[in-house]
This record gives C-alpha cells, structure tokens and sequence, in this order.
C-alpha cells in the first residue's frame, strides 16, 4: 500500500497546485462549478486527474478515507466512491440525494456489510466492515457515454 | 513493503489461472464431509444460526447468534446472560442493546476524564445504518471464559436519544433497537483488538469529539485471560442445503487447549494496513479487497450474468438464477501468499426464502457485492468448516496474527 500511496503522493503534488486555483467540489449531481465545499467540510487534500470522457477529484481525509467525485465535461458529478478505515460523511458525499439515501427502503433479510438502492435517478452500493468501509454511487442519468460502470471505484 | 511486492505476482496471476489448477480446493457443497465440531470445554458457546428476535421488521438468514452473560464490573453475582447476540468476525467489541438489558445490572458509565469530560458516547458505523449509544464498563462471561471490567457499548440508551449530526450522516438510518438491528446484541471477534469508530464525551447532554485517549470498545476475547488470540467458527455442514436452526460452536483461543489446534488448516494472512484484506481471484478478475465474516449473511459478489432479486420478492439484496448456478469456483489468497480454490454454488434467493418460510441457513445464498473491488465470504462459506480467525499482533501456533485459517 505504501507504494501505491507514495507513487499518489508525487501525483498529487504537481496537481495540488492545480486543484486549489479550482472552485471547491460539489457533492453527487451538483454542478462543479457551484460553491459546495465537500473538500473543506471533510478538511481534506485534493488530487485531479483528468480522464477521457471526465474528471476524477480526490480527496483524502484525515482519517485516511478517499472520496473520489466523478465530475462530467459538463461538469456535473455523476458519480462518487469512497474508501477507508472510516465511514464518509455521506450526508456531505451525496448532498441532495442524502434524503434517497436515508429514506430507502429496508431489505426483510439484511445483514450489517452492505446496503443497495437500485432506484431510476440514484444508484448506491456501500459495503465494509470496522475499520474498512467502501462504496458508490451515481445518477444513470448523468453519466457520460462510454464510462464503463466498472471504471468507477 | 517487502510484503506488497510479495503480493503483486500472486495478484497478477489470480486474473490468469483457471479453476483445475493443482491448489487445494475447499468445496462448500452440500455433501461436504464436516469437520469435529468441539462441544464441550469452558472455552467452547454454543451458536445456533437461528431466526433472530427481530421479526418481523427482520427476518435473519445466516445469522449466528451465541448467548453472553453481563455482569456488573468486578461482580460474580449481579450478572443477566442475553441470548441472540450475533457473532461477527468482521467487527470488534461487545454491543449490547439497552431494551435488553436489566436496570439492576450496574454497569459503570466511562467518563472522558479530560477537556469538558463527562459520559462517552459511541457513533457505530455500519454499511446499513449507525447505531449510538454510551460505553460502559463490564464484566463480559462467554462460555467459561471471562473480560473483567471491559468498554462495551449500550445502544439505544435512553439518557442519550439523540445522536449528534455528524453520526447520523455516516448511515442511511440508526439502527438503535432490536427490531431495527436484527439482534440482541453483536459480538465483534474479528481480526483488530480496537473498532475504530467514533467517540464523543457528552457532558450535560452536549457532545463533542471525546480525547483521543478514551478507551475505545475492543474485542473481548482479547482480555480473556486465557485462549485470548483468536476464535474458532465451527458450523455444521447443510446437506440439502437448507436448514432450520443448525448449531454449531464458538471456541475461543488458537492451540492454547487441546479443542483449538490448527491441525491441517491452512494460514491466510491478513492485509494489516487497514481492511484485513485478503485476496480472491473469481470469473478471471482479482478482487483485492475481500473477506471473511461471520457477520455477512451471504456470499457477495460482483457478476453481471446472474440477475438480482426483483424488489417485489422481499430479497433485492440477493441474485435470483432462474436455476441454481453449481460450481462456481473462487480461489482465495492471503497475504503471505498461501492459496487455494473454494467452490459454491447460488441459488434462486426468493424460491429459497418462499419454498422454506421456517429455515434460518441457506447454503447457496448469494448476492450482488455493492463494490466491484470486493468479494465477501459471508456465512454460507462456514458451513461445513472450522474457520480460525487469529487477532492483530498475537501469536498463535500457527504463526501472528492476523489471519484467518480454514
């Protein structure tokens, strides 16, 4: 692990300079441009990476937990990860779909490791145990063509 | 370090080898011969996988539940035994909820003896929800074996109802009850001593980030005096498949008696950054991020060719094959780079719950894993096995934790 987060660290660096000229990031189907701050709230530190059809901002906080926000060439996040030793701040990483999430419906045969909402307009698959907590989501409709489902994690 | 580069080549070569190889292969079928499953000894509780206390807002499945004695600290005497306290090898700690626990049994509140001070209260996070509620110091009796004066953590306490803001955006919901948590009580007895959550000191009601030096709710076998490195999970196997209540045992301690060796089982180091990893190679894909638990009621897994639960069949958590998919198979790699293949099989969720209204244990019950990167082992991976999981730092027989051993 420490070889893959030194290789990030170096990375980052060179797009940090970047990443602090940018407006702060907006949370899942906001527009990046607006003046969300989840950067700010989760007092972490940004990384940028451009990939083809969208933009992957990174941040990692404190408690060693990565959000990555999936920001689309129209600049609309349609996709957020996250993961790490601690919970995210989801009410922050979701932003107007915080209310989808904590009114989704129970499953009769549930356990404590993962949680799924398979709606329309909102996606949302989180799983992990103490101390390793992982997941996703994301708005179908927002989603660039040609991002491969698969690609973000 | 030493141990990534270790590990790159085993990654690398999971997404290349086929099933057939000349690993060993641990099948999970149901006419699997079943290992001696030790009943007796004071180092040995009795689990039973069973239909929980929660219907009917929750209806268990795979869930195995032991029974755990509380007693005031220090005391012999002012003690309640709780029954259906789920046993979770992926969390630490004892957690008990405060419906089920008797006024008459004194538990001593925790106080954050710096900054503002006053009671510790925890934040729980689960994937599905978060659970709040004060650490108490306990006496904590499984079996013959004994934690004295241990942090537990009462949730749903009434002096403390209302989480604070940054615990309820953590979760979909709070699972602050019976009926919302689907048991008594959780028994975290997972590979980490400590559960890493988050604590608060809430003097007067108003809580705030509690000192870092608190004592944080551990896993209790840890402060057994004896057989204090690990567990054993031993299930019986389910011919057919499904069952009504089977039984099995908890064994505490790893080759500390005579009930607990290793014998012929083999080691998979855990990952000890963070998750207690392992790795699992399934369909020509690595999933780095995977695991063993008790605490997951099913095997979960990403595959887009087997459907999922429609959300009418109250089992959208799980895959629905329109028949039962065989022999699978999936090959599991530890971070010492030990290896083998496991075969499974999935079965239709909905006719499984439909066809059987009063079973408790499904064999071949899987579902979609919510991340790509992860494949989890749940419940259904113990029948038929005893599976060791070894604590962080103690030594075993078989080498320091931790790892879990099948």
């Amino acid at each position: 692990m420490n070889f893959f987060t030194s290789r990030r660290w170096a990375l980052g660096v060179a797009l940090l300079i970047q990443a602090t000229s940018l407006p702060a990031l907006a949370a899942l189907g906001g527009d990046v441009s607006s003046v969300a701050n989840d950067q700010q709230k989760m007092k972490g530190t940004i990384l940028v990476s451009p990939a083809v059809a969208y933009t992957v901002h990174e941040i990692q906080t404190p408690s060693g937990t990565v959000v990555r926000e999936y920001v689309s060439a129209a600049g609309k996040v349609f996709a957020v990860t996250w993961h790490g030793p601690h919970a995210p701040d989801m009410q922050q990483t979701l932003g107007t779909y915080f209310a989808a999430y904590t009114t989704a419906p129970r499953p009769l045969h549930p356990d404590h490791k993962h949680f799924a909402i398979s709606e329309p307009g909102f996606v949302l698959q989180s799983a992990g145990h103490m101390r390793a907590y992982f997941g996703r989501a994301y708005v179908p409709q927002l989603l660039p063509e040609n991002v491969a489902l698969g690609d973000i994690q | 370090m030493r141990r990534l580069i270790a590990l790159v080549p085993v990654t690398v070569l999971l997404g290349l080898a086929a099933c057939g190889g000349s690993d060993s292969t641990i099948a999970t079928s149901p006419s699997e011969p079943t290992p001696p499953i030790s009943s007796s000894g004071a180092n040995v509780a009795s689990i039973t996988v069973g239909a929980g206390p929660s219907a009917p807002s929750i209806i268990s499945a795979n869930t195995a539940f032991v029974s755990v004695t509380i007693c005031a600290p220090g005391s012999t005497t002012n003690c309640q035994t709780i029954d259906n306290i789920q046993v979770d090898t992926g969390s630490a700690g004892l957690r008990i909820f405060s419906s089920v626990l008797s006024s008459s049994i004194a538990l001593t509140q925790e106080n954050d003896t710096n900054g503002d001070g006053g009671p510790v209260v925890e934040c729980t996070a689960f994937a599905d929800g978060v659970s709040w509620g004060p650490v108490k110091m306990a006496n904590v009796q499984i079996a013959g074996e004994t934690a004295a004066s241990i942090p537990i953590q009462v949730i749903g306490d009434p002096a403390f109802p209302t989480p604070p803001n940054a615990c309820l955006a953590m979760g979909p919901t709070e699972e602050d009850t019976v009926a919302t948590f689907g048991a008594n009580g959780l028994l975290g007895v997972g590979p980490f001593v400590l559960d890493g959550q988050d604590y608060y000191a809430c003097p007067e009601g108003t809580c705030s980030q509690a000192s870092a030096d608190v004592q944080q709710v551990a896993n209790p076998v840890a402060s057994f005096p004896v057989d204090n490195n690990g567990v054993i999970v031993e299930l019986a196997g389910i011919p057919g498949g499904v069952a009504t209540s089977p039984t099995g045992s908890l064994v505490f301690g790893i080759g500390t008696e005579s009930n607990n060796g290793l014998g012929s089982a083999t080691i998979y180091s855990l990952d000890p950054v963070y998750g207690a990893y392992i790795t699992v190679g399934f369909n020509g894909t690595s999933f780095p991020m995977s695991f063993i638990d008790s605490g997951s009621n099913s095997i979960n897994f990403v595959d887009s060719a087997i459907p999922t639960c429609s959300g009418s069949s109250g089992a959208s958590n799980f895959y629905c094959p329109s028949s039962t998919i065989s022999d699978l198979m999936a090959t599991n790699t530890g971070a010492n780079g030990a290896t083998s293949s496991a075969t499974f099989s999935v079965a239709n969720a909905a006719d499984l719950f439909n066809n059987n209204p009063n079973a408790t244990a499904f064999l071949e019950l899987a579902g979609p894993n919510p991340f790509p990167s992860s494949f989890d082992w749940g419940l259904p991976f113990f029948f038929g096995k005893n599976v060791f999981t070894a604590i962080s730092g103690d030594s075993t027989p078989g080498g320091d934790g931790p790892y879990v051993a099948y």
